[in-house]
């Protein structure tokens, strides 16, 4: 697959904090991440979109100088990871996908152990642990143990950790996996807060509302390679006139015995099955619609509502991989 | 240096702050110390006497002069009621008789005694075995004295090798103090180990490693944890069965060197451990039974002298014999001489064994492609 890729915006000519060029990772024959590149400049918000398995952590990975990359580099703030990984590492704060604290231990002590190990001390470490408690909402929590905090409490706490030592750029690996969506909320105003304050943020997600929601620029990315990146809207505009039609799905009830990839072939189409619904993307436009579900109700497909939805982030991954962005 | 304390530090923090790990860690050693120490009380007694004496066979060459003495010494073991005597013919026919479980045990006497030892059949690992050995070792220096020290007994079980150093015989809770502490020792130690496992899969590590920590440091940091953890359950053990059962463990300056060593021993274990498994699901489950093997073969879960030969010799090249062989010496009222080969020993093998987890867990961050 050719990648779609939408003219940068640049940001008033500041050097990018982050400069991803022809990054490769490879685990044996398994290409992880396929000469990935990409750029943020300082204060962006750019969202790193894709199913579960694209390749999204393995590339974080690589960014926090974790993994040593089989080809390409990582410019951090100008600093080169292959030359100068531990000045990169100085600039980067990391919120990694999994709960990376300590649950026997208060949130004040796991703040204070990972702010030590990032050089802080005395006064200042204590500014900052309190400062980062405090955007995520948690100072009334600060002396209570992690195991006692909520799903959503622990995510807010692990993006807190990511903070100290003040970086000026931040990775955030899926960070609202799992939780309720009063946190999400909480999280993603957090997210944002900290862009107005100045903090570039990669955010990675396989859900492409909160992409849409925080970031200017997006890449997407599918078995390893970035497909389409750019500014949002541009990025949006790669689906064309396609729109996504949804159709109830329920084979249970009836609902014929073909299954996804079956009906993609006979409908030479890309169809998906999300929830107990069929997203079938219709690439000329809502006016294809009539001819696919009359060909759903000659395969025994009883159609009992529809929904015809503008294009968005997803509808473009569907369009150009012919899978959802799901888990 | 700064980032090793740091790990360690937290290591130390998260194990006290961990009600229910702390509480585990010496609660269990603990109680079967109580346990085991008021059920074997007896067999550890001198003044020990079964429910019913055990049957002994002797099969004594006629023309040895050194026989009647020997009979002697196994008539007056039979008077207080430890044993019955029964004659054979030979060698064959008293092994007939244990094989045929119609004795505990059989004595051999050759003629050529006490040029060629005396041969005691018996189950191995039966206190049976132990006590019929105990009281032929007994009846072997009354004839050979004053080469006392000599015994010229060979035995289907262990020697008894007497503790260097030491002049007295620890009693059950005694011998169960250290028993059960060089077997815990290693779940001290895991607790670090399990750590760094989880951190792994947690994205901790990534998030430490994100911050300029590098592998070495961050490694070496929960293995300094892991020892000072280590060293700190042996204070607790020490002081708590000091307390709860009174037991002295000893010279202060062999404790202190023998639990350096032997900390460094368990951290050196788990080390390797960490390395070849990489899970901390696995490595709880492996860990714990390879542990409770070596306390075992180390003579943690029974005496060392009712070993059968072929765990005896074994039990010689596990770490947990070495701690306890040092502890029992100390008890026993050695000192820091005394036990200084059991702690070089020990030294030694967890300086290997940590080399060992290092290089290979290395080798695997590379094999990942971690920088």
């Amino acid at each position: 697959m050719t990648q779609a890729t939408v003219e940068r915006t640049e940001t008033g000519g500041e050097p990018p904090v982050l400069a991803v060029r022809d990054l490769v990772k490879r685990y044996g024959h398994d290409t992880a991440v396929d000469r990935v590149s990409f750029t943020i400049y300082p204060g962006e918000t750019f969202g790193l979109l894709g199913p579960n398995g694209a390749g999204k952590t393995t590339t974080l990975a690589l960014i926090a100088g974790l993994l040593r990359p089989d080809g390409g580099d990582v410019i951090v703030c100008g600093h080169s990871l292959r030359t100068a990984r531990r000045l990169a590492q100085r600039h980067l704060g990391v919120v990694p996908q999994d709960i990376a604290l300590y649950p026997e231990l208060t949130a004040v002590q796991n703040m204070n152990y990972f702010a030590t190990l990032r050089g802080l001390f005395g006064a200042e470490r204590r500014r900052q642990v309190e400062e980062a408690l405090e955007l995520v909402g948690l100072t009334e929590h600060a002396g209570q143990r992690v195991e006692r905090f909520s799903g959503g409490m622990k995510r807010r706490l692990n993006i807190a950790v990511g903070l100290l030592g003040r970086p000026r750029l931040l990775l955030l690996d899926e960070p609202t996996v799992g939780i309720d969506p009063q946190s999400r909320r909480h999280i993603l105003d957090a997210v944002r807060s900290l862009a107005a304050a100045g903090t570039t943020v990669l955010y990675t997600s396989h859900y492409m509302e909160e992409v849409e929601y925080l970031c200017r620029r997006v890449a997407i990315m599918d078995h390893g390679r970035i497909i389409a990146q750019g500014p949002l809207d541009e990025v949006r505009a790669l689906a064309g006139e396609a729109v996504v039609l949804r159709v109830p799905w329920r084979p249970a009830l009836g609902d014929g015995d073909m299954d996804a990839s079956q009906l993609r072939n006979v409908l030479q189409l890309p169809v998906e099955t999300v929830d107990s619904e069929l997203r079938i993307v219709l690439p000329t436009g809502a006016g294809q619609a009539p001819e696919v579900l009359n060909a759903l109700v000659r395969l025994g497909i009883s159609v009992d509502g529809l929904r015809i939805e503008a294009p968005n982030l997803e509808t473009v991954f569907l369009a150009l991989t012919g899978r959802a962005l799901r888990d | 240096m700064r980032i090793v304390r740091t790990v360690a530090g937290n290591q130390l923090l998260r194990l006290v702050t961990d009600r229910q790990a702390l509480f585990l860690l010496l609660a269990v050693p603990l109680a079967l110390n109580f346990i085991l120490g008021v059920s074997l009380q007896r067999a550890f007694s001198p003044d020990f006497k079964p429910d019913r004496p055990y049957r002994v066979a002797l099969a004594a060459a006629q023309n040895n002069a050194a026989a009647p003495h020997f009979r002697e010494v196994l008539r007056s073991a039979q008077e207080y009621g430890l044993i019955t005597v029964r004659e054979a013919v030979d060698e064959a026919q008293a092994r007939r008789l244990v094989t045929e479980r119609r004795t505990e045990a059989a004595v051999v006497l050759p003629p050529e005694f006490p040029a060629r030892p005396a041969l005691v059949i018996a189950e191995p690992g039966t206190v049976a075995s132990a006590v019929v050995e105990q009281v032929v070792r007994t009846a072997a220096a009354a004839v050979v004295e004053p080469e006392a020290a000599a015994v010229p007994v060979r035995l289907d079980v262990v020697a008894v090798k007497p503790h260097r150093g030491a002049t007295r015989q620890p009693g059950a809770t005694e011998y169960y103090a250290p028993g059960m502490s060089v077997l815990m020792i290693y779940f001290a130690a895991r607790y670090g180990t399990l750590s760094y496992l989880r951190d792994r899969a947690t994205g901790v590590y990534l998030r430490v490693r994100a911050s300029g920590v590098s592998r070495a440091s961050y490694l070496l940091g929960k293995l300094a944890g892991n020892l000072v953890v280590t060293f700190l359950f042996m204070v607790a053990m020490t002081v708590a069965t000091r307390l709860l059962f009174g037991v002295h463990w000893g010279d202060v300056r062999g404790w202190t060197l023998l639990t350096v060593a032997a900390s460094l021993a368990a951290a050196g274990l788990n080390a390797t451990l960490m390395a070849l498994i990489r899970t901390p699901e696995v490595m709880d489950g492996v860990s714990a039974g390879l542990f409770q093997v070596l306390g075992f073969l180390g003579g943690s879960m029974l005496p060392l002298y009712i070993f059968p030969d072929v765990l005896a010799r074994i039990s010689h090249v596990v770490p947990n014999r070495w701690m306890l062989d040092g502890y029992l010496t100390l008890l026993g009222g050695g000192g820091p001489s005394d036990v200084a080969g059991d702690a070089s020993k020990l030294a030694v093998a967890g300086f290997c064994l940590f080399a060992l987890g290092w290089i290979i867990d290395g080798l695997h961050a590379r094999s990942v492609g971690e920088a």
